[in-house]
């Protein structure tokens, strides 16, 4: 037994030249396919990042069913209808797949007004208030102490506001000139103070109200509603203030910020299967989706190519290398070795070198291809190499199932050893 | 000790049946040198490689100490192969790389037995054939005559029952030629078999019959 597992070693270093040519082949193939698939994924990914921080996903605005009165009996009966968002629909909403963030908002329920002072005149408006969470609208906050103070804001602070861009467009546009009202810029209305009045509407007066200064702390185009936006727990406050906790913890909409293109469309989806009503710009993210798909289609193709080219390198060289060896073989057969023996030696012998060969390739592959990416770096277009998904012993694995692959043609021609190799 | 009975062997190609042994009947005994000459494509050869259970027979059997050679389990006639028979070829069939030493302990390898007393009788193999100093030559160094002797070595290595030549002197000079077919009258004086196909008249001289293969037929030619 000692002997023949000493024949089958002989043989691995047998025809030594061939077999490094065969190992160097699988070395540079192994290298180029592991190089090629994760500087193709590389910078596949990095396009696609930068083209999704470039233009990233729109966020979904959720708002619940409309369950309010569908006749005159309803709205006799008193069934003004329910609101669908609560803390069991955030939560749902949160536990979708791609969903990075749901910042739900809450709407006033109260009597309210806006007093503002420009040119030493008074500018009194009804008003509705949304709160919404330092998180959501947290970017379009000028100066770290204002976020703060809107993500502290506690009862008897000044109440920081921000003003939708919608507003600002709608008052410009349509409010102030017919008026005879001032056009107000960003930078005038930036930290300018004005009295909330909560609780009083030019309609209505609830007892109790009070008046509350407050200061413009930036606009923001994530809520687009003709309302104030105030901390979520001060619109929480008052509405239970003046309304005794009927309010409760519903939402009139809450924005959902997701991953992804992809997950835009998935979550969108499901959202409105759910009943829902949702609001955001599917098109940008299809069209996104379709641009991603085509470059995957592109770098499949390539990385197909390049992994076709390698693989037949792999299998031809060894094909060859066992042909070269077929006298040999041959000889083996005719003096006694099973096809059994020699389909194990066989195997053995090619499966080490693919093993082997799989393995440097790989090996140095990883090795270098940091330097190499630093060096495709082109202006304003960082690829960030990614971590190599298959590892080192997977690779060298494929490497000597491969090659002794490419050794069953030789292996079929040992089954039939002959006295005369010509006949 | 081996016997044919009825051997047949017929090839298809592109669907046509060609028949190369047509209902071959042989015994060699122990001790026995048999010639076997014809034609080239004759289908002498194919004999060879039935006989070594390297081929199997389309029809009849072959006997091996009146046991049959059941050619489905490959191991079987290997087995049988590497310990019952010694091949020579014409081309000596030596591998060039490896030194005569290890060309001569070739068989025995495959039979996974290597010993003191089978390098024992290596040596003494060697030193028979005059090949002691060539022991660590590369066979490619060797001259045609040193070849085939080591290649006579080499079939020895197991201590065969019976010799299976394919022309063992066709590329040797008369001489050598010579040398090779007194070594294996003594091989036969020693109780083994040794079946030569060749086209030699010493050779011929030296055998105890004489066959030829014509037209996938065994023909007699004296005894």
């Amino acid at each position: 037994m000692i002997q023949k597992i000493l024949l089958i070693i002989k043989e691995l270093f047998s025809g030594i030249f061939i077999s490094i040519i065969v190992f160097t082949v699988i070395a540079v193939a192994a290298f180029s396919i592991g190089s090629f698939v994760r500087i193709v994924n590389s910078v596949e990914k990095s396009i696609i990042q930068k083209f999704e921080s470039a233009v990233p996903p729109d966020v979904i605005k959720v708002s619940p069913p409309f369950t309010g009165p569908t006749g005159i009996l309803d709205f006799l009966i008193g069934k003004n209808g329910t609101p669908g968002l609560d803390k069991k629909s955030v939560a749902f909403l949160s536990g979708l797949k791609g969903v990075k963030a749901v910042y739900p908002l809450n709407a006033s329920r109260i009597p309210m007004q806006a007093v503002i002072s420009f040119f030493g005149l008074n500018y009194r408006t009804d008003l509705v208030c949304i709160g919404a969470p330092e998180e959501f609208i947290g970017q379009d906050i000028n100066g770290k102490d204002n976020k703060k103070e809107w993500k502290d804001w506690k009862p008897g602070m000044e109440l920081p506001v921000l003003i939708p861009e919608i507003l600002l467009d709608a008052y410009n546009n349509s409010m102030a000139e017919p008026n005879g009202l001032p056009r107000i810029t960003k930078n005038m209305a930036i930290g300018r103070d004005l009295r909330i009045i909560f609780g009083k509407s030019s309609v209505r007066e609830v007892e109790g109200f009070s008046s509350e200064m407050s200061r413009v702390t930036g606009f923001t185009d994530k809520v687009k509603s003709i309302c104030l936006v105030i901390p979520l727990q001060a619109v929480r406050f008052y509405n239970n203030k003046f309304k005794g906790g009927i309010a409760g913890d519903s939402y009139i909409c809450a924005y959902v910020l997701v991953s992804s293109h992809t997950s835009l469309i998935s979550v969108s989806d499901r959202i409105e299967k759910s009943g829902f009503i949702v609001e955001t710009d599917k098109a940008l993210s299809e069209e996104m989706l379709s641009f991603k798909r085509k470059l995957e289609s592109i770098f499949f193709l390539l990385t197909n190519i390049v992994f076709l080219l390698a693989l037949l390198s792999m299998t031809f060289s060894t094909m060859i290398a066992a042909f070269n060896r077929m006298d040999y073989y041959n000889l083996l057969r005719i003096l006694g070795a099973s096809r059994f023996f020699l389909t194990l030696s066989l195997l053995f012998k090619y499966s080490v070198i693919g093993f082997a060969g799989s393995f440097c390739g790989f090996f140095i592959m990883q090795k270098i291809l940091g330097f190499y990416v630093s060096s495709l770096k082109i202006q304003g277009f960082e690829i960030v190499l990614l971590t190599g998904t298959v590892s080192i012993w997977s690779a060298a694995g494929a490497g000597a199932l491969i090659s002794m692959i490419a050794s069953i043609p030789a292996l079929l021609l040992i089954q039939s050893g002959k006295m005369d190799p010509d006949q | 000790m081996l016997k044919l009975l009825n051997v047949k062997k017929f090839y298809r190609i592109a669907g046509i049946k060609k028949t190369i042994l047509e209902d071959i009947t042989l015994e060699i005994k122990h001790g026995e040198i048999i010639s076997l000459t014809g034609k080239s494509g004759s289908g002498k050869t194919t004999l060879l490689n039935i006989i070594s259970g390297l081929t199997k027979p389309s029809g009849g059997d072959v006997y091996f100490d009146d046991k049959k050679i059941k050619y489905f389990l490959d191991i079987i006639p290997s087995r049988m192969r590497c310990r019952k028979i010694g091949f020579i070829f014409q081309t000596f069939r030596l591998l060039p790389g490896e030194t005569t030493w290890s060309n001569v302990l070739l068989p025995a390898r495959i039979l996974g037995r290597i010993n003191h007393k089978t390098v024992e009788y290596a040596d003494a193999l060697l030193q028979k054939l005059g090949l002691s100093e060539y022991k660590f030559s590369r066979a490619a160094l060797l001259s045609g005559g040193q070849k085939q002797r080591a290649a006579l070595a080499r079939a020895l290595i197991n201590d065969p029952d019976i010799i299976l030549a394919d022309e063992p002197t066709a590329n040797l000079d008369n001489e050598t030629a010579n040398e090779i077919h007194n070594f294996l009258q003594n091989l036969a004086r020693e109780g083994k078999s040794v079946l030569v196909v060749t086209h030699n008249d010493f050779m011929f001289s030296l055998s105890d019959r004489i066959y030829a293969v014509n037209n996938g037929l065994l023909e007699k030619m004296r005894t």
